[in-house]
């Protein structure tokens, strides 16, 4: 069920639609694959669902996929692995591709790794490979985290032993960045000596990834960091992903939620559309169980 | 092909590469370890046109008193403003603070009140609009730093808008220098749009490029969106190489440096606070850079930016930097510097 406070989000959401069927990061901007994404995930669960809405809006990410695979924001450069993981995550969640578009997408995604480096001013193993933002530049927790979970909940679109090969060695990077406290930074969890903080947006992230690894101290450790900082962060993408992470976990967590709804009405998010959409797909999480998060 | 600016403080890949930043090799061993082709090719043209660039025979550098963030900062601001030839009425000028990230206790970010105090300097001095706009090189959760360090209160009060550089609409844009090897960027279509670009960094050492002041700040238009954080594609292309290409094809008009409460040390995120109790500002963002260098005592001609800088985009000898606010000697001290930066450090 859809608050009151939020149904105005909603209703902001829908009229900030471009003329192409998609969604830009704010409104009048030219759309792109994140926002349109967190939107389409929302809006399949909604209790009115008009599918025309969706259907344009799976026809734009259609119109957006390259020959290799990847659907593009068409910026000129190489296309963002991170948004390319949310997207075959919610292309097969919510449907949006036919299969053989989502199987392409699955596919490149899966070929497709950080670069290596020497040894480095951090302790850790350099040599893994997870997921860069953009080609040609080294592994991060976010994209990697987004790509794996993409792999994990696609099990029928991509060969099984690139795919495991995959999960695998990714695992292997996301445990060997976990920050002392437990959680994850954004890439090292040290450099030049110094350990550096974990942060909620990414541990949420970084767990959903981890999902089906619970039983792993580091998984647990950084659990119960999340448990602990989960109103440190008092923002639309930490909260969100949080309340999506702890329900997914099984943990109450009914406050990230109430301070969720009250930033959507206090401030909307700053009219970003990306945020406002993660908002309603989570406030909306007891109708649907976030299922398409689900491993 | 890329051009790097400096085999001796080329830095790599921070986070994951080899850091080969700060090591000093002798000519000759210098030239025994390149193959023929780099030896040829470092005596190839730069990677710039000279003709588009042309050096001022000096540059005046205003350093101006401002003991802690109680002060009127509209007043200095608008001081520092008058001392220099920048064009404001009626255009809209961009301002690009430095928010980065944000640990509660630290002075990681430009602060906010100099930020406001920029605002209305602007705004007196005719601007038909001014825009506060950032990209975040490590947080993505905009919202977050915008909240938390206060910014989004004080732009709010002032009716400034602030834009979202990570995530606006680009446009491709030619480089005007090619140190990277590239040859256009995807940038921000509203800071392309603005007439005034003025850089309003805080002033930090800076673990893998020495100091950050006005020329680095500018890796924040960067947009992550298209890049990725933290913009590592540029981490990957050489982060000199990135600077000076981002200056040269941006060419700020103004900048105004938070020295107040400035950081030493492990910089740009994990230093220590160091009240400096200045700001410092003018229109060579070279000379300001290198002026800001030698303040904190390091040598502004062994910041490998800094020093490719002054061959075509502003001045670094101090013979051609003219003080028009306090001497540099009242505010001249000596930062903690991480160790395999001591050899920038200023002779004597």
């Amino acid at each position: 069920m859809i608050g009151s406070d939020t149904r105005n989000l909603a209703d902001t959401l829908g009229r900030s639609r471009n003329i192409d069927g998609a969604w830009g990061y704010y409104p009048r901007k030219a759309s792109r694959i994140e926002p349109t994404c967190w939107i389409a995930l929302y809006l399949s669960h909604a209790e009115n669902l008009n599918r025309d809405v969706l259907d344009r809006a799976s026809d734009w990410l259609a119109s957006r996929q390259r020959a290799d695979g990847f659907i593009d924001d068409a910026t000129g450069v190489s296309p963002n692995l991170g948004f390319n993981g949310l997207a075959a995550l919610a292309v097969r969640g919510a449907g949006l591709l036919p299969r053989e578009h989502a199987t392409r997408l699955l596919n490149a995604v899966g070929r497709t790794k950080g670069a290596i480096s020497g040894k480095g001013p951090s302790r850790q193993d350099n040599t893994l490979q997870g997921w860069p933002w953009v080609d040609g530049t080294f592994s991060w927790i976010e994209p990697t985290s987004w790509c794996l979970l993409a792999l994990k909940t696609s099990p029928a679109l991509i060969a099984t032993r690139q795919r495991l090969a995959r999960i695998e060695e990714a695992e292997r990077l996301l445990l060997d960045r976990v920050c002392q406290t437990g959680g994850w930074n954004y890439g090292n969890s040290n450099v030049l000596g110094k350990e550096l903080n974990a942060y909620v947006p990414t541990t949420a992230l970084a767990l959903l990834a981890l999902q089906d690894r619970r039983d792993h101290p580091s998984v647990q450790r950084s659990v119960e960091f999340l448990t602990r900082q989960r109103l440190a962060e008092l923002s639309g993408m930490a909260l969100s992903l949080t309340s999506i992470c702890l329900r997914v976990y099984g943990v109450p967590a009914s406050d990230v939620d109430e301070r969720l709804a009250a930033l959507a009405k206090r401030h909307a998010f700053f009219n970003n559309i990306h945020i406002g959409a993660m908002a309603l797909y989570s406030l909306t999480g007891r109708d649907h169980d976030v299922k398409y998060f689900r491993v | 092909m890329t051009s790097n600016i400096s085999a001796s403080n080329a830095s790599t890949s921070p986070g994951h590469g080899e850091i080969r930043a700060g090591v000093t090799l002798s000519r000759r061993a210098f030239l025994a370890g390149l193959p023929l082709a780099a030896i040829v090719a470092s005596c190839r043209r730069p990677p710039y046109r000279k003709e588009e660039f042309v050096l001022p025979a000096s540059s005046r550098v205003a350093l101006l008193p401002a003991s802690g963030y109680g002060v009127d900062f509209a007043d200095i601001i608008g001081r520092g403003l008058a001392l220099f030839d920048v064009r404001v009425h009626g255009r809209r000028v961009f301002l690009k603070p430095n928010l980065v990230e944000y640990e509660a206790g630290t002075v990681i970010n430009t602060n906010p009140l100099v930020v406001a105090g920029a605002v209305e300097a602007f705004l007196r001095a005719g601007a038909s609009e001014v825009v506060v706009g950032e990209g975040p090189g490590h947080r993505r959760d905009i919202e977050y730093l915008l909240t938390a360090t206060g910014l989004s209160d004080v732009l709010a009060d002032l009716r400034v808008r602030f834009v979202d550089l990570n995530h606006d609409d680009v446009a491709r844009v030619p480089l005007a220098s090619r140190f990277t090897g590239l040859t256009e960027m995807s940038l921000p279509v509203e800071l392309l749009k603005s007439d005034v670009i003025v850089s309003m960094p805080k002033l930090k050492t800076h673990h893998w490029a020495g100091l950050t002041a006005s020329m680095k700040n500018f890796f924040g238009v960067v947009p992550g969106a298209v890049y990725g954080w933290p913009k590592n594609v540029l981490h990957v292309k050489g982060i000199p190489n990135s600077i000076v290409d981002l200056n040269a094809t941006l060419r700020p008009h103004f900048t105004i440096v938070d020295g107040v409460t400035a950081m030493e040390g492990d910089g740009p995120i994990m230093g220590r606070p160091r009240a400096l109790g200045m700001l410092a500002m003018g229109t060579d963002l070279v000379a300001v850079d290198a002026t800001c260098a030698r303040v904190i005592g390091l040598d502004p001609r062994k910041i490998s930016y800094l020093h490719t800088a002054s061959a075509f985009l502003g001045n670094l000898d101090s013979e051609r930097i003219v003080s028009v606010g306090e001497p540099l000697s009242r505010y001249a001290t000596q930062f903690e510097i991480v160790e395999h930066f001591r050899s920038m450090r200023l002779a004597g």
